[in-house]
C-alpha cells in the first residue's frame, strides 16, 4: 500500500555567486509514498523551489550545484542518471507545474502545440491525429474549449494559463507531479477552482503530488502529510493532523499563529519575529534560534536532529530535554 | 493585416514627398549654381540666362516642386544637366547592382551572424564564445575602405582569385564586396544574437520546455530562437536600408556601378535630378523595408499581430461614431 516513491537523503545545494555561496537546501531528507500528497511548507527563500528543481535537475546552470546527498525515484538515483535518462524521467514520470503561469509559456506559440510537444517528446509511437485528440481530451479535462487550442498565451487569462500549464504537467499521466506554489498568482476564486480541479486529476490518475505552497490553507485541504521547511531544512513533518492539531516546533506554531482566526476574533495576529537567516551566513547551532523564544543554551551550539514521534517528526532541542550533553 | 499593410503603404505618400521637398530645398539653399558648373566660370550672362530657361530653374521653387513630383508620378525622373541622359535609365541601369550588393551582403551577414551568436549564448563564456566575441570585435573595429583595400590586395593583386574592380564577372565579383560591407553588420548582429539569446535562455518558458524532458537542441532550435529574433530582426532590418544608400565605400574601392556612386556624383555636380531620384528610389526601398520587417514581426510574435489587428478595428470604430 504505501510503497516508496520518491525518496531524498540528506539532500545539500549551494548556489555559487560572486562573492558568497549561498547554502538554499542544508542536509533534507523526505520520503513520498505513491498516491500521496505532501505539502512542503515554508516562507519564501526556505529553499521550496530550490528542492523541486533539485528533483527534476533543473537548477540553473553554473551557479546551482548540488553538494550532497541523494534523490531516489521509483528505486532509481535520479542524481547519477545521465542526462538522456533525466530527459526521460522528466514530463513523462515526474511533470512540475511552475509558480508563474504569466512567463512559464512561451508567448509565441499556440497553446495547444505547447500541450502537443510533451505528448510528442514522451511517445513517439503516435500520429498527429492522435495527439491532437488527447489535447482537445486534456483541454476538457482542465476547462479550457478545446477550440481554444489555436490561441496564443496572451490571449488568455492568468487562471486559464494555469490551466495550460498544469494540462502541460498531466499530458503524460506522471507518476510524480511537483506543484511549485500553483495557485499563488492566481486570485482566491480562481485558486478554489484549480485546486478541486488537481485534486479531482490526482484521484482519478493516482499520481503522488509535491504540493509547495506557503498557504497552509491550501495544505490543510489537499495534503495527506506536511513538511515544514525553514532555511533549507525540514523541521517539522508529519501528518496533517499532527501537525495542525498538535504543532511542535515553535516556528510551526507560530506559522499557525500567524493566520487569521474565525471563531476566535478577540485577539490580534501574532506574527513570527524577524526575518529568515541569510543562507550566505546560515547561524550556528539550530538555524532558527534568533526567532525563537524558547531558545536555550544549546541551540545557539548545536543543529538539532529528528526527535521522532509516531512519525511525528520534529527537529528541536525543545523533545530532548535529557539529551543535552550529548 | 492586409489592411494594415495597406495602411502602411498609404503612409508612405505622404514620407516620400516629404523627404523630396526636404531634399529639393537643401539643393535649392545650398550655395553653387548648377548652370555655372556646367557653363564653366566665363560663360556670358546671356548664355547663362538662357541655360536657366532650358533647364526650368528661372520658374519658382514651389512650382518646380509640384512639377517633379507630378513627373515622378508619371515615371519621369528628368535628365542630368551635365550630359543629357535619362536619370531613370540610370538608377535602372544601377539598382541592380545595389540591391545584387546589399542583399547578398546582409545574407551573408545574417548566415555568418546569427549562427554564431546562438552558438556563443548557448556555449557561453567557452572556447567559441571567446573565440566569436574576438571575431566580432576584430570585424568592427575594421574600417570599410581599408578592409576592402587588403582584400584587394591579398586576393586579387596577390592570389588573383577574385576580380579587383567592377561587375563583369557576375556573381563572384560581388564576393569581395560583399565580405567588405557586410564586417561590420556582422560583428553587430553577432553580438546581439548572443545577448538576446543570453536573456530569453533565462525565461521561465525555457525551463518549462526543459522540465518537458526536451532536448537542448529542441528547446534551441524552437523555443529560444524565435523569442531572441525579434531585435536582431529590427537591425537587420535597418542595416539593410543602409545599405541601399550606404554602400558608397564598397561601391567606390570596387568600382561598382551602383546608386550610392551616382549619388555622390550627383551632389559633387550639384546635379538636381540625379540626387532627387536617388534619394527617391533609395527612401523608397527604405520604406519598404521597414514595412516587410514589420510585416515579419507579425508572423514571429503572434501579441504583435494581435496589435496590429486591433489598431485597425479602432480605427473603424473612431469613423462609425463620427
Amino acid at each position: 500500500m504505501s510503497e516508496i516513491l520518491l525518496e531524498i537523503k540528506d539532500l545539500e545545494v549551494q548556489y555559487l555567486t560572486m562573492d558568497a555561496t549561498i547554502r538554499a537546501v542544508n542536509g533534507l531528507s523526505l520520503i513520498l509514498n505513491r498516491g500521496e500528497t505532501l505539502g512542503v511548507v515554508g516562507e519564501t527563500g526556505a529553499g521550496k523551489t530550490t528542492l523541486a528543481l533539485s528533483i527534476m535537475q533543473l537548477l540553473p546552470k553554473k551557479i546551482g550545484r548540488i553538494v550532497g546527498g541523494c534523490i531516489e525515484f521509483a528505486g532509481q538515483s535520479l542524481l547519477n542518471a545521465s542526462a538522456k535518462a533525466m530527459r526521460s524521467v522528466r514530463g513523462d514520470e515526474i511533470a512540475m507545474i511552475f509558480q508563474d503561469p504569466m512567463t512559464s509559456l512561451n508567448p509565441v506559440m499556440t497553446i495547444g502545440d505547447q500541450i502537443a510537444e510533451m505528448i510528442e517528446l514522451h511517445s513517439t509511437d503516435k500520429n498527429k491525429k492522435e495527439i491532437s485528440v488527447k489535447v482537445d481530451e486534456l483541454l476538457e479535462v482542465v476547462g479550457i474549449p478545446a477550440t481554444r487550442k489555436a490561441e496564443y498565451p496572451h490571449q488568455f487569462s492568468g487562471g486559464m494559463r494555469q490551466r495550460v500549464v498544469i494540462a502541460i504537467a498531466l499530458a503524460c499521466n506522471p507518476t510524480l507531479l511537483i506543484a511549485d506554489e500553483p495557485t499563488t498568482a492566481l486570485d482566491v476564486t480562481i485558486q478554489a477552482q484549480v485546486l478541486e480541479m488537481m485534486e479531482d486529476l490526482k484521484t482519478r490518475l493516482n499520481t503522488s503530488m509535491l504540493l509547495i505552497t506557503h498557504d497552509l490553507g491550501v495544505v490543510a485541504a489537499m495534503c495527506d502529510s506536511v513538511a515544514v521547511m525553514y532555511a533549507g531544512r525540514i523541521i517539522e513533518y508529519g501528518t496533517v493532523e499532527q501537525i495542525f492539531d498538535s504543532p511542535r516546533h515553535p516556528y510551526t506554531i507560530g506559522l499557525l499563529n500567524a493566520i487569521p482566526n474565525l471563531e476566535n476574533k478577540s485577539h490580534r495576529l501574532i506574527p513570527i519575529e524577524g526575518l529568515m537567516p541569510n543562507p550566505a551566513l546560515l547561524p550556528i547551532g539550530c538555524s532558527f534560534h534568533p526567532r525563537c523564544k524558547k531558545c536555550m543554551e544549546i541551540c545557539r551550539r548545536q543543529n538539532p536532529i529528528n526527535f521522532d514521534d509516531a512519525g511525528h517528526r520534529v527537529a528541536c532541542h525543545l523533545y530532548f530535554s535529557n539529551t543535552e550533553d550529548t | 493585416m492586409l489592411k494594415y499593410i495597406v495602411r502602411r503603404l498609404l503612409i508612405m505618400l505622404p514620407i516620400i514627398l516629404g523627404i523630396i521637398f526636404i531634399v529639393f530645398s537643401i539643393l535649392e539653399f545650398t550655395p553653387g549654381d548648377p548652370v555655372s558648373m556646367i557653363l564653366g566660370q566665363d560663360a556670358t550672362p546671356e548664355l547663362i540666362k538662357l541655360k536657366r530657361e532650358e533647364l526650368g530653374l528661372n520658374k519658382p521653387f514651389l512650382t518646380r516642386y509640384i512639377t517633379y513630383v507630378l513627373d515622378i508620378v508619371r515615371g519621369d525622373f528628368g535628365t542630368m544637366y551635365a550630359s543629357g541622359n535619362s536619370v531613370g535609365e540610370a538608377i535602372a541601369r544601377r539598382l541592380p547592382v545595389t540591391l545584387e550588393l546589399s542583399i547578398l551582403s546582409i545574407l551573408l551577414a545574417v548566415i555568418v551572424g546569427i549562427p554564431l551568436g546562438v552558438l556563443s549564448a548557448v556555449k557561453q563564456y567557452s572556447i567559441i564564445d571567446i573565440f566569436s566575441i574576438l571575431f566580432a570585435m576584430i570585424l568592427s573595429a575594421m574600417p570599410g575602405f581599408w578592409l576592402g583595400l587588403m582584400l584587394i590586395l591579398i586576393f586579387s593583386t596577390k592570389l588573383g582569385l577574385f576580380p579587383s574592380f567592377g561587375v563583369g564577372d557576375g556573381l563572384i565579383s560581388f564576393i569581395l564586396p560583399c565580405i567588405t560591407l557586410s564586417a561590420t553588420y556582422t560583428a553587430v548582429i553577432v553580438r546581439m544574437t548572443r545577448s538576446c539569446m543570453l536573456e530569453v535562455i533565462n525565461q521561465d518558458y525555457v525551463r518549462t520546455a526543459r522540465a518537458k524532458g526536451a532536448t537542448e537542441s529542441h528547446i534551441i532550435g524552437k523555443h529560444a530562437l524565435r523569442n531572441a529574433m525579434l531585435p536582431v530582426l529590427t537591425t537587420v532590418g535597418m542595416y539593410f536600408g543602409a545599405l541601399m544608400g550606404g554602400a558608397v565605400i564598397a561601391e567606390t574601392v570596387f568600382s561598382l556601378p551602383g546608386l550610392g556612386t551616382l549619388l555622390v556624383s550627383g551632389i559633387t555636380a550639384k546635379d538636381t535630378p540625379t540626387v532627387l531620384g536617388c534619394v527617391t528610389v533609395i527612401a523608397t526601398s527604405i520604406s519598404l523595408i521597414n514595412l516587410s520587417v514589420d510585416v515579419a514581426y507579425a508572423y514571429i510574435d503572434p501579441r504583435i499581430k494581435a496589435q496590429y489587428a486591433s489598431m485597425g478595428l479602432v480605427k473603424v470604430k473612431v469613423r462609425k461614431r463620427k
